[in-house]
């Protein structure tokens, strides 16, 4: 169990390594300006895992015979998963004038999210007049 | 779960020399570790934060916006106000008619 989280601990640290350098992503001439992208990043991932004795289909204070030691072994199990998520957020923009910081928005969750808002407030709207107009 | 951690740390990223100008950035890193007997979990939040621009005219800083995230915390912002203004008039209401 130990080993397990030594080595998460190896597979965060490089990956956070990795990562810091995967925010600020590389320089990219275009027409005369450099472009560099801007990226948020977030992973995340766990595991687990047990192990207990194997008693197989007897009952656990079955005897134990020569002939099927290895329904009495030590069993073990685990599983894990993770997932990781890169989002550009802006780019910089250097000229001959400077640096300039271009943000870029999610125009579909923004979409998403007026429709919600649009929807929430037709609901309090009608509920107030509800309120009002009830005998 | 037991023993989860959060930390935030400022990290500086690796200059991008752009021509003349030195860009330094730097990078918010929330990380949150975790677990217990058997188990644990490890997740990290890279956000971009600033960059100090090093050219000819001097330095400069810039703060890098998450402009999508503003906007909807805006519109939750706008959706808690309705909610509150009109449970403030629907109370006003029953309470006059009370």
């Amino acid at each position: 169990m130990k080993e397990l989280q030594e080595l998460l601990q190896k597979i965060t640290g490089i990956s956070e390594k990795a990562n810091v350098d995967m925010v600020f992503g590389a320089p990219q001439e275009v027409a005369g300006r450099t472009l560099i992208p801007v990226a948020e990043v977030s992973y995340g991932f766990g595991a687990g895992f047990g192990s207990g004795p194997h008693s197989g289909d007897q009952e656990p204070d079955a005897e134990i015979t020569e002939t099927a030691p290895e329904k009495h072994e030590v069993a073990g199990g685990g599983g894990g998963g993770g997932g990781a998520k890169v989002r550009p957020i802006a780019y910089i923009e250097v000229d001959s004038a400077g640096a300039k910081i271009v943000p870029i928005m999610d125009e579909k969750k923004i979409a998403l999210a007026g429709i919600l808002l649009v929807a929430w407030i037709c609901g309090w709207i009608g509920l107030v007049l509800k309120t009002i107009f009830k005998q | 779960m037991n023993n989860i951690k959060t930390r935030i740390r400022l990290v500086a990223g690796t200059p991008i020399q752009v021509g003349a100008r030195r860009l330094l950035p730097s990078i918010l890193v929330t990380t949150v570790e975790g677990g217990g007997p058997g188990e644990t979990i490890r997740g990290a939040r890279l956000r971009p934060s600033s960059i100090v621009e090093q050219g000819p005219e001097g330095n400069r800083w810039h703060t890098i916006p998450n402009t999508t995230q503003d906007q909807l915390s805006l519109m939750a912002g706008i959706g808690l106000g309705v909610a509150l203004l009109s449970s403030l008039i629907i109370l006003l209401i029953e309470f006059k008619r009370a």
